[in-house]
């Protein structure tokens, strides 16, 4: 009954692929389904789409205080530091670039080299949210805090929200790594590796956006 | 009822035009001269009115590429046979 109903149940968006498969002396049509997007994909899609425009109101609002605020940075209160932050930037950006290599590893089937480019993308991750955290904890001695106006309480809830993203993804790109040591992705089943680059690219991408609002402008 | 309404409409549009300042009902028009605040709130508005629209034409781009793709798998697959 349960397989009966399965095989009713289409995947949003299915394509039906024929495959002719020689059995005994003649031909036997078989009929699979395969969806174009698989169903993990469209998921990983919708939560990124969600937090899209949760990012979206954030910066909506930071938009408002910067544009309306006669002086930004306010006078008393620290400057960001631009310079580590561009580094930064570029080891977060060279990251989605190591994680791209990676899922072009899985596609190929070459699983050392998959393991090799998932650890380094975890290190980067990580090298980029210690810098952050060493960033904060240098600018709370100097005296921004959440508490300090309209300036501390939108870098550190912007970028606060990032780094939350970030840690996000080194933790799932954790379990990934784990997967990938125990050998369970291939060029057939990638799908684990997929999803996290994708939300990994998508964690890089917003990156430089909050970079130009916050830091530069 | 049709002589009601065209009472109230025009006692609306004289009640308007005797006084323009009763219908700005936006929430920039008492700032005073030279605030920043009318600019602020226009930048952010058009930025979250633009979002979802980027959002979901960026994902339905993706599935639309997606789609093509195994569309055209499927079908270099049938000619192969």
């Amino acid at each position: 009954m349960a397989a009966e109903l399965a095989a009713k149940v289409r995947p949003i968006g299915s394509a039906v692929q024929r495959r002719n498969r020689a059995s005994g002396g003649g031909g036997e049509v078989e009929t699979t389904e395969r969806p174009f997007i698989s169903n993990g994909m469209l998921a990983v899609l919708m939560i990124i789409a969600s937090e899209v425009m949760l990012f979206s109101g954030f910066i909506g609002s930071f938009l408002i205080f910067r544009l309306s605020a006669p002086f930004w940075p306010p006078p008393a209160l620290p400057r960001l530091p631009i310079d580590v932050t561009w580094i930064n930037t570029g080891v977060l950006l060279t990251s989605a670039v190591t994680m791209f290599l990676a899922v072009r590893a899985v596609h190929a089937n070459r699983q050392r080299v998959l393991r090799q480019w998932l650890v380094v993308t975890g290190i980067l991750g990580v090298t980029f949210l210690a810098v952050q955290g060493s960033e904060w904890v240098r600018l709370v001695a100097h005296g921004l805090r959440l508490s300090s106006g309209t300036y501390g309480a939108t870098f550190y809830t912007l970028i606060g929200l990032h780094g939350a993203h970030v840690t996000a993804g080194v933790l799932w790109l954790c379990g990934v790594v784990a997967a990938a040591i125990a050998g369970r992705y291939n060029a057939r089943n990638a799908s684990g590796v997929e999803l996290c680059a994708v939300y990994w690219y998508f964690v890089c991408a917003i990156w430089p956006i909050l970079f130009v609002l916050v830091y530069l402008m | 009822m049709k002589k009601l309404g065209a009472y109230v409409g025009a006692a609306a549009v004289s009640a308007i035009a005797a006084a323009p300042g009763l219908a700005n009902a936006c929430a920039m028009c008492g700032l005073s001269p030279g605030d920043h605040a009318g600019h602020a709130y226009n930048t952010s508005v058009l930025f979250m009115l633009s979002a979802p629209y980027v959002t979901f034409g960026l994902i339905g781009s993706i599935v639309f590429f997606a789609w093509r793709r195994s569309r055209r798998s499927s079908l270099a697959e049938s000619s192969k046979r």
